[in-house]
Order: C-alpha cells, then sequence, then structure tokens
C-alpha cells in the first residue's frame, strides 16, 4: 500500500519539524560554545547532587502519578458507583491548577511555619517554645507529591480512555478464563494499556523535568536548578545548554527503551460497532473505599488549593482587584486557542506522515517537533529568540540592501513569538494523542476506504476524524489548559503592551506573595474549566446511558 | 521615512499605542515600577509600557540587537545592571539633572548605569529570644548561633551579592570559611522568601535571619504578615566597622533606544525628588537622592552606617561568589 | 449426569425481562446448539452461565455445584468454564503460545509451555506458535481461542457466534475439526448461533430461542420433522401448511388425506394445523392433478416447486422433486417420508 495524500506532504512535515526543532537545535549548538570551566566546576560541586535529585524526582513523580491516575481511571472506567459520572470529569480539574499554585498552597499550610504544624506544637506542646518541626515538607518528597498532584490527570485521562475503549470480550475472556477482577487488571488491561501509560509517563516525565517554580518552592535543587544558576549565575548559555541537552538525551533514551519491548505488539482495539458496556455495580463496602479514594484525591489535588485561592482572594480582594483582568483573560485565551489549534494542525501532519509514509523516517519529524516540551520555559524561550531574531535581522538586512529601511522585529517583536513558543512546548501533547488515536484506527479501514474510491485526505475527514474526534478533542483541551497556564517563556517572549493571565500572577509568585495574585490565579483556573466543561458534555454525548441529546432531536 | 518605518513596526506588533511612548524592561515586578511610571504618564503624556520578566531580558535585548523596543531596563540588583553594561548593551547618558538627583558613587563612572534607591541587608533577630544586639555578618558564622539561623537560598541574587561583598573583604579562602560556618549554623535547609525567614523566627524555628530592611515595612503592612514582623528587632549589621552591605536598585538606557529623547525624560524624572519619594514611601527603600525623606517608617529605624564598598566590585566578584555557595553546597 | 442445568432463569436487562422461566441441561460430552434470531436471548443465557450477566432468579449449576441463584453468585473466574468469542478476543499483547498458557494455573513455567504448545498441536498450529493474534487469519485465531479454552480443561465451553467472522469454505472445514476436539477432548459446549447449518453441522441437540424462553429442544431431525410451533418450523426450515378439515380422537383429514395420529394429542380444526417439509411432498406431472405448479427454481441437484391447488386459494404447498415439469403443469401430490407434524395454531 502506497497512499499519499499530497507529494508535499513529507516535504512540508519535514519542513515544520525543523522549523520547531530550531530553537532546540539553537539550543544544542549553544552547547557545542567553549565552557568547559563552568561546566568542570559544576561537574566537580553540585551537578552529582542535582542529577540525583532530578533523576529521583522524575521516578518518584511519575511513580506517584501512576498509583493515583491508574487506579482513578480504571474504577471510573469499569465500575458503576454512585457520583461516577461526577468523578469522570471531577479528576480532570486539577490539570487547570497551575502547579506553582498548589505548591504555594502546600508549603505555606504544611511547612514547618505553617499553620498545621504550628497549631501543632501548640496543642501538644503549648509551654515550650516549639523549635522543632513534625515533619519537613521542603523536600523531594514533598515535591514530588505536589507535581504528582497536578500531572497525574494526564495518566488518569489517557488511561481511562484506553480502559474504556478495551473491548469487552478480551475481559470477560479473561474473567472465565480465571481471572479475578485484579488479575484481569494486571495480567490484560494494564498491559493493553502499556503506550497509552507510556504516552503519558513521558509527558508526566517532561513535565517534571522541565518544572522550575515548584522544586524552588520545595527548596530541592535538580537540573533545573543547574540550568538556571548556570545561565544566569554565571552567564554561561552553553553550560546551561549542555545541562539541558542531556536531560533530553536521557528521556529520548527512555522513549527508546520503551519503545523497543513492545516492538512486535500491535494494538488495534475493536472502536467499532462495540457493544455497550454494562459496569457491574460495586458492593458497598467497596464503593465506600472507591468514593473515599476518589474524594482524597480530588480534594488534595484541586478542591483544596482552590478554596484556599478563594480565601486569599477575599482577604487581599482590594489589593489585588484589577480592573484589566477582562483583557488578560481574553489575550490568555487568544493565545491558549490559537495555540491549541495549531498545535492539533501539527499533530496531525506529523501523524499522517508516520501513518501514510513507507519511509523509515517517518516517525522522525514528530519526534523532532516533541522537543521542545522538557525543555524549561526560560531556556526555551531563548532558544525561540535565537532563530527569531535571526530571521528578523535578514528580513531588515534585505529591506536595507533594497534601499529602504526595515520593518523591525516582526517575529521575535511580536504575538508570532509567544505563539510559536507555545506550540513548540506543547506540540508534544498533541502528536502524542494524534499518534495514540491513529494507532486504534486498524489499516483496514484505510483500505476499505481507499478502495471505495475516496482519496486519501477524503479518508481522513471521513473515516479517521469521527474515529479519533474524541482523541483530538483531549489533545486540543490539554495544549489549551496548558498554554493557560504556562509561564516562563511567556514572561520573555511576549511583545511589549501584552499582559496575560499567568503573567500577572507571576509576578507575584516569584516573589513567593500568592496572596496578591490568587484574584487572576482564580480567573485562570476557571478560565481552564471551561472547556473542561465542554469535555464533559462531549465525552457524555458519546456514550448511550445518555440518550436526552438522540431523543430531542 | 523614519516615522513610516516606525508606523509599520508598530503595527507589525501588538499594541504599540501611536502616541509617544517609552518602554522598559523590568526586572522589578510591574506593581513595584507602577506607581511611578503611572504619575510620569500623568505629567508629561508619554506612555509607558513595561514588560516583567525575571529571567532572561538581557539575552533577549542582545538578540534583538538594533531593532530593540526596549529604551530602559530597570533591575533590582547591582549585578543585573553590570552584567547588561558589560555586555555592551548600554549607552551612556550625560544629562545634568540626573547628576544633580543621583550622586557619583551611586552611578557608573562611565554613567551607563544610575543606582534608583539602596536597599540594606539586614538582620532579623527574635525580641524575644535574642533581642537588639550589634551583630556582624562575621558572627553568622559564630558557635553561639549553631541551629538557629535561616535564610533564603544561597543563589538569589541578593545572597550571592552579601557573598561576593564578602568576598572583596574577606578574600575567597576566608568567605568560604565563612560560608561553611553558616551553613552548620542553619535551622533549616535555606527556602522561602526573606519573609518566610521572619515567620520561621516567628514561630520559633530559629532566632535569626538575613532579609532586605524593606520586607519589614512591608510585613508591618500586611494584615497577616504584622504579627510575624512584631516579633523580630530589624538590625543593621557591622555599624562598628565597614557598616552594612547594601545593594541598590537601578536603571540604565539601552544601546539602541528607539525612544532615546522620552527614555532619557523617563530617567530623569525616576531620578527626581516626586519619584525618589514615591518609592521611599512605597517601597520603603532607601532614596538615592540626597534631600529626599526617608518613609516614617523607615527614618524610625535610625541611621545606619553603609559598606562603601564599590557596588562594581560586588557586581565583579559574582561567580566567585556563585562558585563557593557551590562548593559549601550551601542549598543542599 | 448433567454437566451444566439452568433451572428456570429469569434475567432482565433496563427492567425488560430477557430470559423468562429457562430451563435447560447439558449432559456430558454432549453439545447443544442456542439457535435463535438476534435479541432473543441466547446471549444473554451464555453470559449468565459464564457468570458475566447478572440473573434476577433461578437457578444455575455447572458440574453439579451451584454456581448462580439465590444469594449465590459465583465469579466468573471460578466457575471453570471455556468460552469463545466472535471476534477471538485473542489477547493482542500476546503470542499465540502466551495466549493459550494464559489460562493455566498449574505447573511452572515450562510445563505451562508445554501443554500450550500440546494444545497448538492439537489445533495444528504448532508452527505458529511465536506468532502475535495480529500475524494469524480469521480461521487461525479462533483455533488458537478453541486451544485457549481448552487448555486448562473447563467443565464446559462455551461457544459465542464462533464462525461467524470465518468465511465460508474455511467455516466448512472448521466447524467439524472443533466438533472433534471437543468430542475428543470430551467436553460439553453449548453454542450461540443465528445459522441453523451452524448448529445441525456441529451440535447435538438444538434449542430454538423465541423471546426470552425455550421453543424446543431436540435433535435436529426432531425439530425438523416434529416442530411444535409455526416459529421452530419456520426457524429450521421452509415449511407448507395445511388446515385440518376434521379431526377424530385417532385421525385428521386434511386436502391430502387422512393422517393418523397419536392417541390423546388433541389437534382441532381451530386449534391445530399441520406442516409438511418440502421433502415430504412428491409431486408428479398429472393432467388430472388437483394442483398447479405455480413457480420452480433450480437448485443444483433438484428443483424446487411451489404448487398450488386449483380447489383452495390458500393451499399452497412446496415440494422438491428431481424431475423438471413445465410451468403451469398440472401435478398430482402424494405425501411420504415421516408423518407430517401436527402444530399449534
Amino acid at each position: 500500500m502506497n497512499l499519499t495524500i499530497s507529494k508535499k506532504w513529507p516535504f512540508f512535515s519535514w519542513l515544520l519539524a525543523l522549523t520547531l526543532a530550531s530553537p532546540f537545535a539553537a539550543i544544542v549548538w549553544q552547547s557545542f560554545a567553549n565552557d568547559q570551566d563552568i561546566f568542570n566546576h559544576l561537574y566537580q560541586t553540585v551537578l552529582p547532587d542535582y542529577i540525583f535529585n532530578s533523576f529521583a524526582l522524575t521516578v518518584a513523580v511519575v511513580a506517584i502519578a501512576t498509583l493515583i491516575g491508574v487506579p482513578c481511571a480504571w474504577l471510573i472506567a469499569n465500575y458503576e458507583f454512585p457520583l461516577r459520572r461526577y468523578f469522570q470529569w471531577a479528576l480532570i480539574l486539577p490539570l487547570a491548577m497551575p502547579s506553582y499554585v498548589v505548591a504555594f498552597v502546600y508549603t505555606d499550610l504544611l511547612e514547618c511555619a505553617g499553620p498545621i504544624q504550628t497549631s501543632l506544637r501548640q496543642l501538644l506542646e503549648p509551654d515550650t517554645v516549639g523549635t522543632h518541626c513534625y515533619f519537613q515538607v521542603r523536600n523531594l518528597g514533598g515535591a514530588s507529591l505536589m507535581l504528582a498532584l497536578v500531572l497525574f490527570p494526564y495518566i488518569y485521562l489517557l488511561m481511562r480512555a484506553c480502559f474504556n475503549e478495551q473491548s469487552s470480550s478480551l475481559i470477560n475472556s479473561a474473567r472465565v478464563m480465571g481471572c479475578n477482577t485484579w488479575q484481569t487488571f494486571y495480567r490484560l488491561s494494564f498491559p493493553l494499556a502499556r503506550p497509552a501509560l507510556a504516552v503519558g509517563i513521558t509527558l508526566v516525565a517532561m513535565e517534571t523535568l522541565a518544572d522550575f517554580a515548584v522544586v524552588k518552592y520545595f527548596a530541592v535543587s535538580t537540573l533545573t536548578t543547574a540550568v538556571y544558576d548556570t545561565w544566569l549565575g554565571y552567564g554561561s548559555l552553553a553550560a546551561a545548554a549542555r545541562i539541558s541537552a542531556i536531560m533530553l538525551l536521557a528521556i529520548f533514551l527512555l522513549i527508546g527503551i520503551e519503545k523497543y519491548a513492545r516492538r512486535q505488539q500491535k494494538y488495534y482495539q475493536h472502536a467499532v460497532g462495540q457493544e455497550t458496556i454494562v459496569r457491574p455495580k460495586l458492593k458497598r463496602p467497596q464503593q465506600i473505599i472507591t468514593l473515599l479514594f476518589l474524594s482524597i484525591v480530588f480534594f488534595a489535588a484541586f478542591l483544596f488549593p482552590f478554596l484556599r485561592l478563594i480565601e486569599f482572594a477575599f482577604d487581599y480582594f482590594s489589593e489585588s482587584w484589577n480592573a484589566e483582568f477582562i483583557e488578560y483573560s481574553l489575550n490568555s485565551l487568544l493565545v491558549a486557542s490559537l495555540v491549541s489549534l495549531f498545535c492539533l494542525l501539527f499533530g496531525l501532519i506529523f501523524g499522517y506522515y508516520k501513518r501514510l509514509s513507507q519511509s523509515k523516517t517517518r516517525e522522525v519529524p514528530g519526534k523532532l517537533a516533541s522537543a521542545g516540551y522538557a525543555l524549561p520555559g526560560t531556556v526555551l524561550a531563548i532558544g525561540v529568540l535565537i532563530p527569531l531574531t535571526m530571521m528578523d535581522s535578514g528580513v531588515n538586512s534585505l529591506f536595507k540592501s533594497m534601499g529602504t529601511s526595515g520593518p523591525g522585529l516582526i517575529l521575535s517583536g511580536s504575538l508570532f513569538a509567544i505563539i510559536f513558543g507555545y506550540v513548540i512546548r506543547f506540540s508534544a501533547i498533541a502528536v502524542g494523542s494524534v499518534d495514540a488515536s491513529l494507532a486504534k484506527v486498524p489499516p483496514s479501514l484505510d483500505m476499505a476506504s481507499t478502495t471505495m474510491g475516496l482519496s486519501p485526505l477524503k479518508t481522513m475527514f471521513k473515516v479517521h476524524m469521527p474515529l479519533v474526534s474524541k482523541g483530538l478533542f483531549v489533545a486540543a483541551l490539554l495544549v489549551f489548559i496548558e498554554s493557560m497556564k504556562e509561564l516562563p517563556a511567556a514572561l520573555l517572549l511576549r511583545p511589549f503592551g501584552f499582559e496575560s493571565l499567568a503573567t500577572y500572577v507571576y509576578q507575584f509568585v516569584s516573589d513567593e506573595q500568592l496572596e496578591l495574585g490568587a484574584l487572576a490565579a482564580i480567573v485562570i483556573v476557571v478560565v481552564g474549566l471551561i472547556p473542561l466543561i465542554f469535555l464533559d458534555k462531549y465525552l457524555d454525548s458519546t456514550q448511550p446511558s445518555n440518550s436526552k441529546h438522540a431523543k430531542r432531536q | 521615512m523614519k516615522k513610516l518605518v516606525l508606523l509599520f513596526a508598530a503595527l507589525s506588533s501588538f499594541s504599540v499605542a501611536a502616541q509617544q511612548s517609552v518602554n522598559i524592561y523590568s526586572y522589578r515586578q510591574a506593581f513595584l515600577v507602577d506607581p511611578v511610571v503611572e504619575q510620569f504618564t500623568k505629567d508629561t503624556g508619554i506612555k509607558v509600557n513595561v514588560l516583567f520578566a525575571k529571567q532572561g531580558l538581557a539575552e533577549r535585548l542582545e538578540r534583538e540587537g538594533e531593532h530593540t523596543k526596549a529604551d530602559v531596563v530597570m533591575t533590582t540588583d547591582i549585578s543585573r545592571l553590570m552584567e547588561i553594561t558589560n555586555r555592551g548593551l548600554t549607552q551612556s547618558v550625560e544629562n545634568k539633572t540626573i547628576f544633580e538627583n543621583i550622586p557619583a558613587h551611586l552611578r557608573d563612572p562611565k554613567n551607563q548605569w544610575f543606582a534608583l534607591t539602596t536597599r540594606v541587608r539586614n538582620i532579623y533577630a527574635s525580641k524575644d529570644r535574642v533581642g537588639k544586639i550589634d551583630i556582624s555578618y562575621e558572627d553568622l558564622a559564630s558557635e553561639k548561633f549553631k541551629g538557629k539561623i535561616c535564610t533564603r537560598s544561597g543563589k538569589h541574587p541578593y545572597s550571592v551579592a552579601l557573598v561576593s561583598s564578602m568576598i572583596s573583604h574577606h578574600g575567597e579562602a576566608e568567605t568560604k570559611k565563612w560560608l561553611q560556618g553558616v551553613k552548620a549554623n542553619l535551622a533549616r535547609k535555606p527556602q522561602g522568601n526573606d519573609r518566610a525567614q521572619v515567620k520561621a523566627i516567628k514561630e520559633g524555628l530559629c532566632d535569626i535571619s538575613i532579609g532586605n530592611g524593606y520586607y519589614f515595612g512591608k510585613m508591618l503592612a500586611d494584615k497577616n504578615q504584622k504579627a510575624w514582623a512584631d516579633s523580630v528587632h530589624i538590625l543593621f549589621p557591622n555599624q562598628k566597622d565597614r557598616g552594612a552591605h547594601v545593594n541598590v536598585s537601578g536603571m540604565a538606557l539601552t544601546k539602541h533606544a528607539p525612544n532615546k529623547e522620552a527614555a532619557i525624560r523617563l530617567m530623569e524624572y525616576l531620578s527626581s525628588a516626586n519619584a525618589q519619594k514615591i518609592y521611599a514611601e512605597a517601597n520603603m527603600e532607601y532614596p538615592v537622592k540626597p534631600g529626599v525623606a526617608y518613609s516614617p517608617l523607615v527614618a524610625s529605624w535610625g541611621e545606619y552606617k553603609a559598606d562603601n564598598l564599590e557596588m562594581a566590585k560586588i557586581a565583579a566578584n559574582r561567580e566567585k561568589a556563585m562558585k563557593l555557595i557551590d562548593e559549601v553546597k550551601f542549598d543542599l | 449426569m448433567n454437566q451444566l442445568s439452568v433451572n428456570s432463569l429469569y434475567c432482565q436487562y433496563d427492567s425488560q425481562s430477557v430470559l423468562k422461566d429457562l430451563s435447560l441441561d447439558l449432559a456430558e460430552n454432549e453439545i447443544i446448539a442456542l439457535l435463535g434470531p438476534s435479541g432473543c436471548g441466547k446471549t444473554t443465557l451464555l453470559k449468565a452461565i459464564a457468570g458475566l450477566q447478572p440473573i434476577s432468579s433461578g437457578e444455575i449449576f455447572i458440574s453439579q455445584k451451584q454456581v448462580s441463584g439465590e444469594n449465590i453468585t459465583i465469579p466468573s473466574e471460578r466457575r471453570n468454564i471455556g468460552m469463545i468469542f466472535q471476534d477471538y478476543a485473542l489477547f493482542p499483547h500476546l503470542t499465540a503460545e502466551e495466549n493459550v498458557a494464559f489460562g493455566l494455573k498449574q505447573g511452572d513455567k515450562t510445563s505451562k509451555a508445554q501443554r500450550a504448545i500440546e494444545m497448538l498441536t492439537l489445533v495444528g498450529l504448532a508452527d505458529f506458535a511465536k506468532r502475535y493474534p495480529h500475524e494469524l487469519s480469521g480461521g487461525q485465531q479462533q483455533r488458537v481461542a478453541i486451544a485457549r479454552a481448552l487448555a486448562y480443561q473447563p467443565a464446559l465451553i462455551l461457544l459465542d457466534e464462533p464462525f461467524s467472522n470465518i468465511d465460508n469454505q474455511s467455516r466448512e472445514k472448521l466447524m467439524p475439526e472443533i466438533r472433534n476436539i471437543l468430542k475428543q477432548q470430551k467436553v460439553s459446549g453449548l453454542l450461540v448461533t443465528h445459522n441453523k447449518d451452524e448448529a445441525f453441522a456441529f451440535a447435538d441437540k438444538i434449542a430454538v430461542f423465541q423471546q426470552g424462553q425455550l421453543a424446543q429442544l431436540g435433535t435436529a431431525e426432531e425439530l425438523y420433522y416434529g416442530p411444535q410451533s409455526k416459529y421452530v418450523a419456520d426457524f429450521i426450515g421452509k415449511a407448507s401448511y395445511l388446515p385440518i378439515l376434521k379431526a377424530s380422537s385417532s385421525s385428521i383429514e386434511t386436502a391430502l388425506g387422512t393422517i393418523e395420529i397419536a392417541a390423546g394429542q388433541l389437534a382441532t380444526p381451530e386449534t391445530a394445523m399441520v406442516m409438511v417439509r418440502p421433502e415430504q411432498v412428491s409431486i408428479k406431472a398429472d393432467p388430472n392433478g388437483a394442483y398447479q405448479v405455480q413457480d420452480k427454481a433450480f437448485c443444483g441437484h433438484y428443483w424446487r416447486y411451489t404448487v398450488q391447488s386449483s380447489q383452495d386459494e390458500s393451499g399452497i404447498l412446496l415440494s422438491y422433486s428431481n424431475e423438471n415439469i413445465p410451468d403451469e403443469s398440472k401435478v398430482s401430490i402424494e405425501l411420504s417420508g415421516p408423518n407430517p407434524a401436527i402444530i399449534k395454531k
């Protein structure tokens, strides 16, 4: 089979991938500049600790996020219990919560000098001046837990979709072959969901490695700290770039190992014409445990931080009210919408290139375009500035050579820069989701459609789109929410006069004064919630249990 | 023709108004800069756009080169001022008004940068457990404070500046010993901001912390944080010898400033008595213009002796300071 | 001894009864086909037996052990049954061999692998042990599924439309093959199908389902020539119906003559009619015949005729004949073979 949508498709895919990878290339190129001195100094002093911390943090975050996300997904996909429909979307809400907000709220609450430990001391030892802590939160464990709390929805979302789509006859056949619920889970459902889990874990690991705000709050020095130190403290972009490049290499290595491990397996699921799933009802004691577990997760990851934000906002209302919130919100919305649109479009371009091309390197463009995800935001921003300012200079010299003066910074000085930066940062999410969705469509459908005389482009719109639309929608949503929250890149890449909610909040967050920015932070969360509500409606309307829409028509 | 180009440039970017304007790259939070520039706009009709970022503005400025839209850079720390100066991103400003307003030792000998305020690296001490004592930075490494000191990250620019001033006075080897001594005295791993350390004193986790003076005033003004400030004395270190370490916030004109004229007007304004007064009152920093009154609160702390160390030296020892902090693994 | 007993089983689905008072016994080494149109409840029964579908009331016993009933629900995994699915349900992440070994509980890795190869050899796929399901044809996949279901020696094997995704040619080969394997392994089987030919070829007995109830249970021949209702008669094959003209205690009269009936069989013109299969109707060209050829079709080794009575508008009969009789010829009719069935109206 040799399907091509257009002869220019591969060329275009590669061009796009290279464009999106240009900031990354700029960083790698920088890393070869000679700055061995600083690197050696770091290597001899703190770098081993940083590497250990980064590694331990990533492992811990991935482990905790998996331990939270997978059971949530499993319970909601496979069992019926009260409030299931509400938890189904409530568990996505933590995504709308910026990690720095959650980190602030919890350090503020749980640290040694925070209200909980203070009250404990007053209660238990009212006479002595408390000079000790009951527990430390500002450490690796605390940071891991925080990051896992905000990142687990990635794993939850991907795994839930995967469990939902698992053919019921597979589950049934495992059951009749003597597997109990637990065995069915770990011998069948879980291994089948491995591709989805791998995507989720990769996203979580990359987010963790790129995080700066949370580890800073929790006083954990990681490789990201090293990147910032070398760059800002020592003024060596080269050494900083080198450390970033090492981080990326580690991630690609992990992805490669996972891919290699399941190189022979193919997972086409029968998503078409499936019988309706009957979710078994949980018994009372199981119900209570389930509800308790889900409630704790929801409370800890969303409700509590959100309530604290409201409390802060209420306390500091007069200091923090700003009439320009609406403008900031619109700016945030505009950028986030454009970015999700572009990411989705690019994800599709790479996804289809991979699906339709026979080339051995067909997976490379998508991977190249995803490289930006693991770069710490500020480093990425510098990476974006390098090629953009070069292009701007080129344009301006061209004008000059023609005897007129140039248009100035049309790329790096406009909204283009910020959108470009965000797209690079988040296209990994879209590429991953599109890939995972397309992988579930059996190639026989392509052939069926082609033989029925549909062009590949029409096949894409008439066959694939309806089948993968849910996956695409989720991808666009994730990008949207992430773009609402993303900070460092926004700060450095925005044009004059452009303020978004995130940049506004950040000036308070950067000084650990979130109280003053709480009101704006609430707006970020609420604006992020709007698309989540659509998601819930969308997911529901495709389920047979909710036939109201159909009946009305 | 030039105007046409400017117009084109303006159209190509996001909402840059057609009226006369000045663009600032600010390492200071916008909400601290806004009150002053708003007053400026009111007085002159010149619009001011502030772009705040904590990191990377120097890189952006360098990459943008001659096409940059930024006219003025504002920083919170001498090292940043020196960084952009050393990278050749600034130009000198020879302006009588500014010279009159800002004393010579608070501006660059070649007039590339100008300090706007000075801030002292104070020591906060628990009222109950320490009291008003004479203290020096050197004392922080002394055995008697074992397990009693709290501080923010050693990598923070304020900490680094203090360490580099120590290097200037005592040399690297001595400073390294001092850093090790301070680290050994820490009640907890460096974490949080300057205010968080005072909070920790209030909660009894430590007795002594290091922090900039204006935070004391900010905490007193915040209803939830007042209790923290009430539990400590603000001390001026090394009053018996060289004086307290001071840092500056400042400004510089970018090399390719497109709105140079308006930018210099803004710089003049920032050094004027009006603006300095707002700085003094709102931010509780020490104004650089002689004769501008301190805020009543700051004044109540009394006169103090400042370390006369040249600003340039603090900036020059910055990298050495960073390395020492890494070597003793101060934050780990 | 019964390998499976279902006693007056009721099942509900969205408050609609799917199974109503259903009882069924399956003897050792017996294969029964559950035959009926889609939606008649046959798959629900299969799932209820497998423990994949909750029941409302009734009892199910497997190997004399109660698995479902009031306050008793043994979970699927402890019922010791094998199940074969329409879509094969092979685990895509496991090889053929690993799929077969999946249900084995006893023994170490080597003995499990040995057993898996043994089973794959039984279904003729030993050479494909290391293949993944997507590397096998439909028929091969279904044979792996059979091997997998038999590997752990279940008390009973449930087959849910196992042949419907397999092409005709392979199916005709596969059906007797699998039947022989079941017989050879002495496993009782329950086959769900909507295709009577499959049921005929595969099962010892056929249970015809009608809206959640068992319409009739019997061997293929019993059902073919002795259906108890028009529903069963029509579902099992082509049939013609004759009204009863007059009835006595030992015989009835029809347009085709007198038919003897068993003593005590209640058959009045109001309540019953007579069913004849085309095989039971012989036709012969006869200018004085009371019937006329209305329609005919060539079916290979025979012709199929539809003939109409000249006296009675509704008297239409189907017949198979080896002779080619011209259209609209007059024909005479004679009944042969087993006695025509008397069924309720």
